[in-house]
């Protein structure tokens, strides 16, 4: 196959391309021309396939090292104890939830700028009470229900508790992804309603390494319908800038 | 730490060890910590030695070898079936914390000669397992491959992918016009290629042919 492609004006013109491409040694603008290409070339992709396993051998040419015993023990702690939390989450059944049409408010949130455009979204805690990290042990007393908070993306790992007393609450989230600079988790608030209610900018966020996080949300609860969390920019958003990655629905 | 009470006596563990990589997965995305030490078990030495090559210290490795497989465990990077095996994902998982790592750090010097071998000679044998020493044997061979590249090719290869450098930067370093660069990193890609679907099987790596 090489020798068939090598020939032609083509393969000269892509082969180094691919081959720079296969070691990451593009420039941003490189690569993007690079996939570009990919998506509509199969010669070219196909000669990337045959020529990653030239990439893929390359780590296997280092001396092996043994790893510190220290390293796995880390690790696995980490894991341990995010893998309880997972487990906890799941046991922690939210009371009763009636089969109704949760999805719904997704292609609502996809509809946004029809809505916000109607003046759907308020804001109301604007980007506001930022967090806690850690467990600091809110003590909700006995008036407190507790819904569990279910990743959006089956393939998401996210889970959550939310802590409702009365209009204020507590949501505890695991397994969110660490941030990126610039980047914040911002919590919203859904109010009940036929159609789809409105819905209120809450507090933002970060989470810890761990991607575990608790965050207040003030006020807004004794109404609501639902509490969401979307990835925003660095000070929160007035209206959510993605459909919720971990929602708590509350029955 | 439960979890390290989970030696190969559970039965548990023992059935994860008997699965292939991309069975293990699947576990992983279910949040399996078992699973997970297996997949640690299998490739956290090829990731610590990775992550050791590119940033060359041993604390540095450590860190990047431990967010490149929390990340895993998170799902925050995604095993994609279609890139290759498993081995291989975790391995470029790794590699992209490491170069990462090196351009937060912004002291790339690019470690060409380093004697990989006498790191280890220095272990009594003894010490090795068996999978150790097979691996050792296959990257000798490998890095016969490699060494066996014109040293004009196989540089370009060794700055890019363990220096993390662009080929722009590449050619600035070595004085070398635009476009060469990319064209040794094509032969000696081609020329390594060629090799191991001739001779050497590392583990699984190579599907395709
Ligand atoms: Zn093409």
């Amino acid at each position: 196959m090489s020798d068939r492609i090598d020939s032609n004006e083509h393969g000269e013109r892509w082969n180094p391309e691919l081959a720079a491409y296969a070691l990451d040694a593009l420039d941003p603008d490189e690569r993007s021309a690079v996939e570009g290409h990919l998506a509509g070339c199969e010669t070219c992709s196909e000669r990337l396939r045959w020529m990653l396993p030239a990439v893929d051998v390359l780590p296997a040419t280092v001396a092996p090292q043994p790893p510190p015993p220290e390293l796995k023990a880390r690790i696995m702690d980490t894991v341990g104890r995010e893998a309880a939390l997972v487990r906890a989450a799941e046991g922690d059944r939210a009371p009763a939830v009636e089969d109704r049409p949760r999805r719904g408010f997704l292609s609502g949130l996809s509809l946004r700028p029809v809505l916000a455009g109607l003046g759907v979204f308020v804001l109301l805690a604007a980007a506001a009470t930022g967090l806690v990290l850690s467990d600091d042990g809110t003590d909700t007393g006995g008036s407190e229900i507790v819904y569990t908070a279910e990743a959006e993306r089956p393939s998401s790992p996210a889970t959550g508790r939310l802590e409702v007393d009365g209009d204020a609450g507590m949501l505890h989230v695991a397994n969110l992804p660490p941030t990126h600079d610039g980047e914040v988790y911002q919590a919203w608030v859904q109010d009940k309603g036929s159609a789809g209610g409105s819905v209120h900018a809450s507090s933002v966020f970060v989470v810890s390494e761990q991607g575990v996080g608790d965050v207040a949300i003030p006020h807004g609860l004794s109404k609501a319908a639902r509490v969401m969390v979307t990835r925003e920019p660095k000070g929160g958003s007035e209206h959510p800038s993605e459909n919720s990655l971990l929602t708590a629905e509350m029955g | 730490m439960l979890i390290s009470m989970a030696a190969a006596s559970n039965p548990e563990t023992a059935r994860l060890e008997r699965l292939a990589d991309e069975e293990l997965m699947a576990h992983v995305d279910r949040k399996d910590p078992l699973a997970f030490e297996v997949l640690y078990d299998r490739h956290g030495g090829a990731a610590y030695s990775l992550a050791y090559r590119i940033v060359g210290d041993r604390s540095g490795a450590e860190d990047v070898a431990q967010e490149a497989f929390l990340s895993i465990w998170r799902s925050n990077a995604r095993f994609d079936r279609a890139r290759g095996s498993v081995r291989s994902w975790v391995l470029s998982v790794v590699r992209n914390r490491a170069i990462d790592s090196l351009r937060r750090g912004g002291s790339r010097a690019p470690k060409l000669d380093q004697d990989d071998d006498a790191v280890l000679e220095a272990r009594p044998s003894g010490e090795m397992t068996e999978d150790e020493a097979i691996r050792r044997e296959t990257s000798r061979e490998l890095r016969g491959a490699i060494e066996s590249l014109p040293d004009d090719q196989s540089k370009v290869i060794e700055l890019a992918y363990f220096g993390g450098f662009s080929h722009s930067e590449i050619a600035e370093m070595l004085s070398m016009p635009l476009g060469t660069v990319k064209g040794r990193m094509r032969l000696g890609l081609e020329k390594i290629r060629v090799q191991i679907a001739e001779s050497i099987s590392p583990d699984g790596m190579l599907e395709t042919t």
